[in-house]
């Protein structure tokens, strides 16, 4: 029996469209081995031809049939499980355990993180600059971090450029390397 | 004052948040979107939101629950990191499900290489129809690994289309429009998967309703 093409024989096999009136059963009569291949729609409540679906609900084969499918069908449905607010705990560690080691993730995370903060100072300079006489005492303000920093001059020069000030996580910066 | 206000109207500029239509502010796709503008503490959000469906649905195919902690978390990560390919924000929660879904079926035919199934007792493990739901919650350890074996062992075409019936609960339409098939294939898939199943299951003495 192939059923490969059981879909498009629905109607064809005897069915009438649904919506007309039903017509007499002697001319919708449907086999057993026509009937079959639609118990799973049966199952998942898809919808079925009148003539198979009355052919479902009077035959005592397909019902044991259907019975048994119905069973695998319960077998494998999975209850809904409750929620475990430690799973997003855990999620994060995983992340940044697992991508704290892409370079390429940690600086646009970095340059993400800092972007507020060098328009802050841009602006600020901005300003102080056209304010012209305390120049030299807000200059110490917006101090460039690098030297003596132990990150080295590679990290300082590039927070120098988007913006300067900035304090540093080191545990991050460790895991995140030095190259972008 | 003013000057942080600035700064704030500068820094939207620089992220281009606000140039797209707002979301609604609980929608997947309004978290989406906060990623994508560098808030990754968003995607944890939706980590939140989903991780029991995502659970559930990996414990649907390995039947094994620290097995499905591990997929979930993988397939979470996945989703994490290719966020920026995903094209329709809305779409989020399936784009995830088929990410988990894949994670599971692969890590579903590792595990099929090594893991021995135990002998079952002979005993019939398909209640009646009646008993079922408490049944399927005290499903033994034993029932699953032979579950997930028989998955393994399904054609996967057959498998991906019931498992979309089973666990996402999706109707045959929405599983035809997922996958790009005929809604008569998913038919025939779901149905075959379930034959396949059933007599895989009683040769191992498996069968409904007898005591
Ligand atoms: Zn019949």
């Amino acid at each position: 029996m192939s059923i490969e093409s059981n879909s498009d024989d629905r109607t064809r096999r005897g069915g009438t469209p649904a919506g007309e009136s039903p017509a007499t059963p002697s001319q919708e009569v449907v086999t057993c081995a026509q009937a079959r291949p639609f118990l799973s729609a049966r199952i998942d409540g898809e919808e079925l031809s009148r003539p198979v679906a009355r052919h479902l609900s009077g035959c005592s084969g397909c019902a044991r049939e259907l019975g048994e499918l119905r069973a695998v069908s319960e077998l494998l449905r999975v209850d809904e499980m409750p929620r475990d607010p430690g799973f997003v705990v855990r999620f994060r560690q995983l992340r940044e355990a697992r991508l704290g080691l892409d370079p390429a993730r940690f600086w646009r995370a970095w340059t993400l993180r800092l972007a507020p903060l060098a328009a802050g100072v841009c602006l600020a300079t901005a300003l102080v600059l056209s304010a012209g006489p305390d120049r030299d005492e807000q200059g110490l303000e917006w101090g460039v971090l690098g030297e003596g920093s132990e990150i080295g001059s590679r990290v300082a020069e590039d927070l120098t450029l988007i913006g300067g000030v900035a304090w540093f996580d080191a545990e991050e910066s460790a895991l995140g390397g030095l190259e972008p | 004052m003013a000057l942080a206000q600035i700064a704030v109207r500068e820094v939207r500029s620089l992220t281009g948040r606000d140039d797209r239509p707002d979301p609604t502010p609980e929608s997947d796709a309004h978290f989406v979107e906060r990623v994508r503008g560098g808030d990754e503490s968003a995607f944890d959000l939706l980590v939140d939101r989903y991780e029991s469906a995502v659970r559930r649905l990996a414990f649907g195919y390995l039947r094994d629950e620290q097995l499905a902690e591990d997929v979930a978390q993988e397939a979470f990560l996945q989703a994490n990191e290719k966020l920026h390919t995903l094209a329709d924000p809305a779409a989020f929660r399936s784009w995830l499900f088929m990410i988990a879904a894949n994670r599971s079926r692969d890590e579903l035919r590792r595990r099929a290489r090594w893991v021995d199934t135990p002998e079952l007792p002979e005993i019939a493990l398909y209640p009646s129809q009646e008993e079922m739901p408490a049944t399927r919650r005290a499903q033994s350890k034993e029932l699953g690994k032979h579950l997930a074996r028989l998955l393994s062992e399904l054609p996967d075409k057959y498998r991906t289309a019931l498992m979309m019936k089973e666990l996402e609960e999706l109707t045959y339409a929405e599983i035809a429009a997922r996958l790009g098939i005929p809604m008569g294939t998913v038919q025939i898939r779901v149905h075959r998967a379930r034959l396949r199943l059933r007599d895989q299951l009683a040769k191992l003495g498996i069968r409904r309703g007898v005591a």
